[in-house]
């Protein structure tokens, strides 16, 4: 039960007291359901100001966006954070019921997807830790599994790796592909690492500085199976260079 | 040499002195020895537990309604920005005026009664508990509070599952040190006008200079404060579980 995600025409300017900054110029873009975008781009052009907008926390200044036809609302699109999001004062298994604690007691249902989930997250063994207890890597574990434990048709995620060492940052993409292999679902991912996105995405949205606009929208040509030593086959290769090319004009 | 040694020997050094002190150099009326203390407390003991019970009653009703309206008024403050507006300058006026100074007028408005001297420690604990409570919500990254959006909170599920618990540990720290001035506020007020309680009893046991039950009201608030502040931190132990102990962070840069 993927979704489409619509930006038509989206500008976003943000105000203070002494300025306005326009994040955002005449963005537009349609990702299909199941399908991935990621969006690369200089930092500060706006790339996580699209996940902002995509999850309903803001809304544009101009323009229109749609989530499965409809404006979006918290709740309908999950969302992987830049910095670590997982609330401390819960355990981890309570972190990934939250979600679904919001709407009343957990069913049996329920709390066997929660069990699913620790599981798949390889988090079982820590259910009664607190966050503080656990390494970065895991945190992020956590956070995705609360993310999709309630099962959102799609999901936005704001550079959500940047904390973690390049090691487990490889760890936990090869994760979430597995994820989004098992349930595909209509995903927007920010990024500023040009690997990351390729590898993960099946487009590579290529933006612009200050103020954002997309610049190039180019198709990942890989099949499904990507294992971490993808990025060094020559189509991979290929499609790399094009990206930086574009980034660099 | 554990902390809890270190404890013992530090009280007993104290006691030590005080001890030698009243042995060798200070007349008994310039600083009554741990004896006549002992023996002013068994002299009359029911009156004794009397005022103690009356100024703990007088603590607890202050403290209890003071601290509740202060949380209720620190979380209302971050909730409606009319509120805050209004709240805000108030509390910032009132703030630098130590409860201890509106004494006279409590007497003029209240009398003598148990009724004043709890609305004076309500009002301090107030003062503590709402500028606690809102510069701890002001403090909670934001971060969580877009987490829980994304997650399918909305306005109330927010505060009751991201603000309040994030707050708890400032909370805890703000009780803690609301119970402490509700003492010395009762102390004071009874100090100044009243007819019963441990302040009440020093305040007489001036007026014909008997040191010792000056020196025992001292004895009796000291254990009283301490008690309560133990109770608070046990019972609330479970609540802050969650965050690293600020002794962990305090061992870091402690030398031996």
């Amino acid at each position: 039960m993927s979704i489409t995600i619509v930006l038509d025409h989206v500008t976003h300017v943000f105000r203070n007291s002494e300025a306005s900054i326009t994040a955002l110029s005449d963005v537009c873009f349609t990702v299909a359901p199941g399908t991935r975008l990621s969006i690369v781009g200089p930092s500060g052009c706006g790339k996580s100001t699209l996940i902002a907008l995509i999850a309903g926390l803001i809304t544009p200044t101009q323009g229109e966006v749609r989530v499965n036809g409809s404006l979006p609302a918290p709740g309908v699109c999950a969302v992987g954070f830049q910095s670590d999001s997982v609330f401390p004062w819960l355990t981890v298994r309570d972190n990934i019921s939250y979600g679904l604690r919001l709407r009343g007691e957990l069913s049996p249902q329920d709390e066997q997807q929660v069990s699913e989930w620790l599981e798949a997250t390889e988090l079982a063994a820590f259910a009664n830790y607190w966050p503080r207890e656990l390494s970065g890597g895991m945190r992020k574990r956590v956070e995705l599994a609360r993310a999709l434990v309630s099962r959102p048709a799609a999901i936005g995620l704001d550079e959500p790796f940047v904390s973690v060492d390049a090691l487990t940052r490889q760890d936990l993409q090869v994760f979430l592909l597995r994820l989004l292999a098992a349930t595909p679902m209509t995903t927007v991912l920010v990024t500023h690492d040009v690997e990351e996105a390729i590898l993960l995405g099946t487009h590579v949205a290529v933006m612009s500085k200050r103020p954002g606009t997309i610049r190039t929208i180019i198709p990942v040509t890989l099949d499904h199976n990507r294992p971490p030593e993808t990025r060094f086959c020559p189509e991979f290769l290929a499609i790399r260079a094009m990206v930086e090319q574009t980034l660099r004009e | 040499m554990t902390k809890h040694k270190i404890t013992i020997m530090t009280i007993s050094s104290v006691f030590a002195v005080w001890l030698l002190l009243t042995w060798t150099l200070i007349p008994e009326t310039i600083l009554p020895s741990p004896q006549s203390v002992l023996d002013a407390a068994m002299r009359r003991p029911g009156s004794l537990l009397g005022n103690a019970g009356i100024t703990l009653l007088r603590v607890l009703l202050g403290w209890g309604f003071g601290v509740y309206a202060g949380m209720k008024v620190g979380l209302r403050m971050t909730r409606s920005s009319t509120f805050c507006a209004v709240m805000h300058p108030l509390l910032e006026i009132v703030r630098p005026i130590p409860p201890i100074a509106l004494t006279p007028f409590f007497i003029l408005w209240f009398g003598l009664g148990i009724f004043g001297q709890v609305l004076l420690i309500a009002l301090g604990c107030f003062m503590v508990l709402a500028i606690h409570t809102y510069i701890a919500v002001e403090n909670v990254p934001p971060i969580y509070v877009r987490a829980a959006a994304t997650l399918g909170a909305n306005r109330d599920q927010v505060y009751s599952t991201v603000i309040v618990p994030a707050i708890t540990p400032a909370l805890l720290s703000g009780l803690r040190v609301a119970a402490g001035l509700a003492f010395a506020l009762a102390i004071a007020a009874e100090l100044l006008g009243a007819q019963r309680g441990i302040g009440f009893m020093m305040m007489v046991a001036r007026r014909t200079l008997n040191t010792d039950v000056i020196l025992l009201g001292i004895v009796v608030i000291g254990a009283e404060s301490y008690l309560f502040d133990t109770i608070l931190r046990y019972s609330f132990a479970r609540l802050g579980k969650w965050t690293e102990s600020p002794r962990s962070v305090v061992s870091l840069v402690h030398t031996k």
